[in-house]
């Protein structure tokens, strides 16, 4: 058994700041979303102040995605990417929602319908480290607040290129490292007590929210996650820090 | 000019939410939208320095602060400049101090739609407040609007004729135009009688140089 640098071994891994087996983190991802799904939106509006709307919309424009390409929205959730990729795409084109949490994928299947959003959206439940479609088949694929999940990232980067036709973007959303101290001991202290709270009212589930919390720092920061697009083959990986380097996008391209 | 790109689109979204809300109530422009569909309007503002890329597509416009490729038609120039083109709704470009590059049609076509907006405010209103008080308020607004846009358009007139007449602050056109006659008929003398004594001085010099 190999040790890495972060302290977990080839058989372990984090769960927020707690190491757990590999199959256990999964389960208990699960859990969590389960737990959360229902309350999802309500909780990225509260939590955020409605900010994940303009992070969401960047990750858009940043796409290049037009009228008939086909889009895999991975850990796509609630679909608010999902539903922007549906009318860009149009008719001739086609987004695929994977979530490998059926109840995010119900609660995202049933808000596009509601919307009446149907007809070139399908919905897979997938792991992203094991993705279920041919080589060469996206133009565009996004993974939004879904990599941080992930047991094995690099696992799941090496999927989504495998998929990724060449010279097709992915564009990785994810909570990341601020860069200014002083924001960096606010957002501290937001995240380990705001969040929980909040999550125990709305939810009624403080612990969610505090491995919400957890699992943003053990999250990989702006440079180590650029690099390991670049291990997984992605050229001109680069990435934009948004609100302070709280969130940042990374970008790679499929050479 | 923004540090966070996320700033530009923030911007962006809130202009696409305000006229997506407002074309919710004017079926007919969002039928419109169609002509201009597959083609994007390109404001390119240098000062401060910022784009935002404008598209139709299924009945909505798109605003987007970052884009790939050439736009259909782009407008060039500054924040005051272009924001003074779309409050006068001037007819032309010219001495607008901006540029056009790409196809001019598209900005007639956006022009037109702009001009035939008609949003269903008492529609707005009802989904708010209910059928019946929208009703009465939008009944309200428009006798307010009949009563108030002609008298807006006399009211310059009025103001001027209060200024001159009854104040006697100001003074009347045919007073300033009969003083401006005056000062270029001075003008005009002053400028003879300057060039009379540039003659006799050149004169009254030759006069005085010793003859040879």
């Amino acid at each position: 058994m190999s040790s890495k640098a972060d302290g977990a071994t080839d058989k372990t891994t984090h769960f927020g700041y707690q190491t757990v087996n590999v199959e256990e983190k999964a389960e208990r991802v699960a859990d969590v979303f389960h737990s959360v799904a229902s309350k999802y939106d309500l909780m990225n509006d509260l939590m955020s102040g409605g900010v994940h709307r303009i992070w969401k919309k960047f990750t858009i424009e940043l796409s290049g995605v037009r009228a008939g390409n086909r889009v895999l929205d991975i850990a796509g959730g609630t679909g608010d990417l999902t539903a922007k990729f549906s009318r860009i795409v149009g008719e001739q084109g086609q987004v695929v929602l994977a979530d490998i949490n059926d109840s995010m994928l119900k609660v995202g299947r049933d808000k596009l319908i509601d919307h009446g959003i149907a007809g070139n959206v399908q919905f897979t439940q997938a792991d992203a480290q094991y993705l279920p479609f041919p080589d060469n088949y996206f133009d565009c694929i996004t993974i939004a607040f879904g990599l941080r999940n992930v047991t094995d990232k690099d696992l799941a980067l090496a999927s989504m290129f495998r998929v990724l036709k060449p010279g097709g973007r992915l564009l990785v959303l994810e909570f990341s490292k601020p860069k200014n101290t002083l924001l960096k001991k606010a957002y501290d202290a937001y995240s380990f007590t705001m969040l929980p709270l909040m999550g125990k009212l709305i939810t009624n589930d403080a612990d969610s929210y505090r491995y919400l919390a957890e699992s943003i720092r053990m999250h990989p920061d702006q440079e180590t996650l650029k690099g390991m697009m670049k291990t997984a083959g992605f050229s001109e990986a680069k990435y934009y820090n948004m609100t302070g380097g709280v969130v940042a996008l990374h970008k790679g391209i499929k050479a | 000019m923004f540090t966070d790109p996320s700033l530009a689109s923030a911007l962006a979204l809130s202009l696409e939410s305000a006229i997506n809300t407002a074309l919710k109530f004017d079926p007919g422009t969002r039928a419109k939208l169609k002509q201009v569909e597959d083609k994007t309007l390109a404001i390119k503002c240098e000062q401060p320095t910022f784009n935002l890329f404008i598209s139709a597509n299924q009945q909505r416009i798109s605003v987007s602060a970052h884009q790939d490729g050439e736009a259909t038609t782009a407008l060039n120039g500054s924040f005051i400049n272009l924001s003074g083109l779309l409050i006068n709704n001037a007819p032309s470009l010219a001495e607008s101090g901006v540029r056009v590059e790409g196809q001019v049609a598209l900005l007639a076509e956006y022009q037109q739609i702009v001009k035939d907006l008609d949003i269903d405010w008492e529609d707005a209103l009802s989904s708010l407040v209910g059928d019946l008080p929208a009703h009465q308020i939008a009944r309200l607004g428009k006798n307010g609007l009949a009563w108030l846009l002609p008298r807006g358009k006399l009211l310059p007139s009025f103001i001027a004729e209060f200024l001159t007449e009854e104040l006697q602050a100001l003074p009347h056109r045919t007073e300033v135009e009969s003083f401006s006659r005056e000062v270029e008929e001075l003008r005009q003398k002053t400028e003879r009688l300057d060039a009379r004594i540039k003659l006799l001085q050149s004169q009254q010099l030759q006069q005085l140089k010793p003859s040879s």
